[in-house]
């Protein structure tokens, strides 16, 4: 037979017992709707859960530290436990690599004063390379640097420039994060912030000259000329940034060599990074540098990490999600499995005749496969319009979101703006030719009884 | 005699015999039956019913397997085919017309009759002017759209000659043909098989218990409980008379 008419004459089996077909293809519809609807739920709350995570965490920015691991682990290939600027000149030379700095906390016995008229701010540095710097975070005004090393150009965060205090008034703090949670303004100092004239002191007790103080430590400062150059918007989430005065880490270095006897003293010496960040080019990317940071011999750690897991726990309550799907979709095979026996027992007088006729037994089983894959490939179609519809109304029904939110855990994670429901073209594809092929595995055996029916014994069964 | 004639048989079967097991009990069939057909002939068996015709007939058209001897069909040996292999050859050599019709009921009579031809895999256009054709050698030109269900029995078997003849096979099985028909209709029916396979040296071979048939047939085998009791040439067999025109069958 050729094979569109074996395509027809399916078709035309199919259409003479319509009711029953139609109901067998309802089965069907359910269970395709059951599969795609709870898939796309699980979609939508990873997609909810990628979007949080991706709008308070950098996933293309990894952090490296030298390697501290223990020698007991066992010795496989380099590791690297002093980050140098040779080092940091490797990693930038990395593919997928597209930006690296250091990342110098100036942590000192001394306390680092930022003064500006009467106001004072009592900080930590933060040495970074401005030009990779600019494409780890963005600001919200002026500029990163102007490349002057004769001042301390620094860059602060808006819930730094809160710490503008006068010393002589008593100081109140303020809730930054809540006031940032519910939409509020921060209450920064009136400082006019590019225009004012700023100095940095560091800011140390001499306890060598307190026999001649009465008991009391001599304060001493050294005093830097210091310019702001930029503003990095307040972000509650963030606590990289925030708290801190970033500064050049050219200039950083020109002073440590000037002062090093002081830097040494305070307890700080610029020999090697403690703390280094890397930005991968693109998401998909960050799984390269990491791999090409493990053989270079440094110590990492990614948000993907947390993504990854995350992923893991999602892909847990598809599968859960998908298997209950699944229930209703061994349901729907079943009764085609049913359906196309009562079709057989039926027209066994039929198949004979076929039989007697010439119809060679491949084509006995093409007709009955083709028939299930129908059922199918319609039941599936009607399935996934059905789903489609579905999918349309819990992202836009309140009531109904409410209800998912409620049955699934971690309601919190169905956000206002974020969908329910997600329908990929995969997951629509993949579940279409996932019915089809149900439905002609459930024709296998009744294709394969019809084959078996003996060709006499169906012309005689109806005498 | 038979024996001296040079044609080689299109049917031939040796000692074949078939026995049936129904339950501890052994029914035999056919016993030791031997028996050749030769080809354009128009072979009549006649038996009571139960005399094991039926049975003979399924198994020169490779229905059923034989329990002992042989049977040649068209030069092959058909008892050793596997069912596959069977389709194939019935396909090819065989047609079938049935008592009791079997027409595919949701099908016109045009696709009924081009049905053997799909199975073929002939494209529709050249099955359809074939079926088309051989509808008007059956005199249903006009009902060719129609389904079994609005024609009357004897356009039903005309429909069924029709399909078992449009593949062109070498032998024509007619079990019973006129079994479901009044007189006149039967004879009109026999008429028709008769002048097609004569017109087309189509061996024709009809089982029957209607001994009345003996007449027209070029060959007549009698069965009594599975042994064949009669096997005659009929040198000169009459012509199937034309039916009675006041009783003609109307659809």
């Amino acid at each position: 037979m050729r094979w569109t008419d074996i395509l027809e004459q399916s078709l035309h089996n199919l259409f003479r017992r319509r009711l029953r077909t139609l109901l067998t293809m309802l089965g069907v519809v359910i269970g395709t709707a059951a599969i795609i609807v709870t898939l796309s739920l699980g979609a939508g709350a990873e997609k909810a859960q990628m979007d949080a995570l991706e709008s308070t965490t950098n996933l293309k920015l990894i952090e490296v530290s030298p390697y501290y691991g223990s020698s007991l682990a066992g010795d496989q290939g380099k590791r690297v436990t002093r980050i140098t600027d040779s080092v940091i000149s490797d990693i930038r030379a990395m593919q997928g690599v597209d930006a690296v700095t250091p990342m110098v906390t100036v942590m000192l016995g001394a306390q680092a004063v930022v003064k500006t008229g009467d106001y004072e701010n009592s900080t930590t540095l933060l040495a970074v390379l401005p030009a990779d710097f600019a494409k780890i975070q963005p600001l919200k005004s002026g500029e990163y640097f102007t490349g002057r090393t004769d001042r301390m150009e620094f860059i602060m965060s808006e819930v730094a420039l809160l710490d503008f205090v006068k010393p002589d008034e008593d100081y109140e703090w303020i809730d930054a994060y809540s006031i940032l949670q519910s939409g509020g303004q921060l209450p920064l100092p009136p400082i006019s912030w590019y225009s004012s004239r700023y100095s940095m002191a560091l800011r140390w007790e001499d306890w060598d000259n307190y026999m001649q103080n009465n008991y009391e430590p001599e304060i001493r400062e050294m005093d830097f000329k210091a310019q702001l150059t930029g503003i990095i918007e307040a972000d509650p989430n963030d606590w990289r940034f925030s708290y801190y005065a970033i500064v050049n880490l050219s200039w950083l270095k020109k002073i440590y060599r000037e002062n090093r006897d002081f830097f040494k003293s305070q307890g700080f010496e610029l020999n090697g990074y403690d703390t280094v960040y890397v930005l991968a080019d693109t998401v998909d990317n960050v799984e390269n540098v990491i791999k090409q940071l493990n053989d270079y011999g440094l110590q990492y750690s990614s948000p993907m990490e947390t993504v990854a897991l995350m992923k893991k726990q999602i892909a847990m309550m598809q599968g859960f999600l998908g298997f209950i799907g699944a229930i209703s979709m061994l349901v729907a095979a079943l009764s085609i499995a049913n359906t196309m026996m009562m079709s057989i027992y039926e027209r066994t007088r039929e198949i004979g005749v076929m039989k007697v006729l010439g119809c060679t037994l491949g084509n006995i089983r093409a007709l009955f496969l083709t028939e299930a894959a129908y059922i199918g490939l319609f039941g599936g179609g009607a399935g996934l319009i059905l789903s489609l519809l579905l999918s349309y109304a819990l992202n836009n029904v309140e009531a109904l979101q409410n209800v998912v939110s409620s049955v699934l855990s971690g309601a919190e994670m169905f956000t206002a703006g974020g969908k329910t429901s997600i329908i990929s073209p995969q997951l629509a594809w993949g579940t279409w030719l996932f019915v089809v092929a149900v439905s002609v595995i459930s024709g296998l055996y009744p294709a394969r009884r019809a084959m078996k029916l003996s060709s006499l014994a169906a012309i005689r069964s109806a005498e | 005699m038979e024996e001296n004639t040079p044609r080689e048989a299109v049917i031939s079967l040796n000692g074949v015999s078939k026995v049936y097991a129904i339950g501890d009990e052994k029914l035999t069939a056919l016993n030791n039956v031997s028996l050749d057909i030769y080809p354009g002939e128009f072979a009549c068996i006649i038996g009571r019913s139960g005399s094991g015709k039926s049975t003979l007939l399924n198994m020169m058209a490779g229905l059923e397997k034989p329990t002992r001897g042989c049977i040649r069909v068209a030069g092959r040996q058909i008892e050793a085919l596997s069912e596959g292999e069977l389709v194939r050859f019935r396909l090819k050599n065989v047609g079938f017309v049935f008592q009791s019709f079997n027409l595919f009921a949701m099908h016109t009579a045009l696709d009924n009759v081009a049905m053997p031809l799909m199975y073929k895999g002939v494209p529709r256009d050249i099955r359809q002017r074939r079926a088309r054709k051989m509808l008007e050698a059956v005199g249903l030109k006009s009902h060719m759209r129609h389904r079994p269900g609005e024609m009357s029995g004897g356009q039903q078997q005309r429909v069924g000659i029709a399909r078992a003849l449009v593949a062109s096979p070498r032998i024509l099985f007619a079990d019973e043909p006129t079994g479901n028909l009044d007189f006149n209709t039967s004879r009109e029916i026999l008429r028709l098989i008769r002048s097609i396979c004569r017109e087309r040296g189509t061996t024709l071979i009809m089982v029957t218990h209607d001994p009345d048939m003996a007449q027209y047939a070029d060959r007549v085998v009698r069965l009594l409980d599975g042994r064949i009791t009669e096997n005659t040439v009929n040198e000169a067999p009459a012509e199937v008379p034309a039916p009675d025109m006041n009783n003609e069958e109307t659809p």
